[in-house]
């Protein structure tokens, strides 16, 4: 029995600990396989074509030598971390930092808003009443600080010219007279 | 607040554990007759197995197909972790569970089964009182 194991066993190198490199770690795809009855679904490794990253290494959206912040005009931008449904992907998909998260998020929000998806809304968007017009938005962070605008004036209806019709009475008038 | 910011959350979140749970509430074993699982214990990759072993023999999922019959057979071989899921029309689905994640294995499974990947989140109704 123990000749049996030692002629069936697998390498011994599947067995060693990984040890952490600082190489491009490969990715685990599943694959599935049909033949006949039979459907095998294993996991294939896939190399990965970007580098791991380093602690030291800012977030895409810090690196970028833009003077100015990330705004929701910049559809370009904001449009390659969302889905095609409209939302945005997570954080830990796209390695950016947690405040760059947030305000793109903001920024897609506004640009939804402003319609600037026309593609990428879903059907149970709200554009009923005043909200089917697109926004403008001064900065990311307006959108918590909506103001309404007061418009000062009377809602009662003062009459401004004079018709000539004006001092007529009416019936009664004639009939008091 | 609006439900575009509602979907843009739900698309952002990340959570592992939890997305291993809904797969969990997904998991439908109407068409399955037996499932047999074989994994060496000393392997270094068994955990996705073991969650799903864990998985199927849970109350709730018993539930869905009490006629099921789970079968473990743990080995000394040093063979890679697998399990052979036998279906009530014959087929046969085989799963080589080593470098899989939990949830993608119960999705993978789920989406062969034709239910679908994810159960439904949040309480179950209750009546009010």
């Amino acid at each position: 029995m123990l000749s049996s194991i030692g002629s069936a066993l697998p390498p011994l190198r599947h067995l060693a600990r990984k040890l952490t490199t600082t190489a491009a770690a490969g990715k685990w795809r599943i694959v599935e396989e049909t033949s006949g009855d039979t459907t095998t679904v294993r996991a294939v490794e896939t190399p990965d074509p970007v580098a791991a990253r380093q602690p030291e290494d800012q977030c895409a959206l810090c690196t970028c030598s833009l003077p100015v912040k990330l705004a929701y005009t910049d559809v370009l931008i904001l449009e390659q971390f969302m889905r095609p449904d409209g939302t945005v992907l997570p954080r830990q998909l796209t390695g950016i930092c947690k405040s760059q998260q947030l305000r793109l998020e903001r920024c897609v929000m506004q640009a939804h808003w402003a319609g600037l998806f026309p593609d990428r809304t879903i059907p149970e968007f709200d554009r009923a009443g005043y909200k089917r017009f697109a926004r403008h938005w001064e900065s990311d962070m307006s959108m918590y600080f909506l103001k309404q605008k007061k418009e000062n004036g009377t809602w009662y209806y003062f009459k401004r010219y004079q018709h000539q019709d004006d001092g007529y009475k009416g019936i009664r008038a004639k009939q008091t007279a | 607040m609006c439900y575009m910011w509602q979907q843009i959350r739900q698309g952002v979140r990340w959570n592992p554990s939890e997305r291993f749970a809904l797969a969990c509430r997904g998991l439908d074993l109407k068409k399955v007759k037996s499932v047999e699982i074989a994994f060496d214990p000393c392997h270094p990759d068994t955990s996705a197995l073991r969650k799903f072993w864990e998985a199927i023999s849970a109350p709730k999922v018993k539930l869905t197909n009490p006629a099921v019959r789970i079968k473990a057979d743990i080995r000394n071989d040093r063979v890679p972790p697998h399990f052979v899921a036998t279906l009530a029309d014959g087929k046969k689905l085989r799963f080589e569970t080593e470098n899989m994640h939990p949830s993608d294995l119960i999705m993978r499974f789920n989406k062969l089964l034709d239910n679908p990947e994810l159960g439904k989140s949040g309480t179950r109704p209750r009546p009010k009182l």
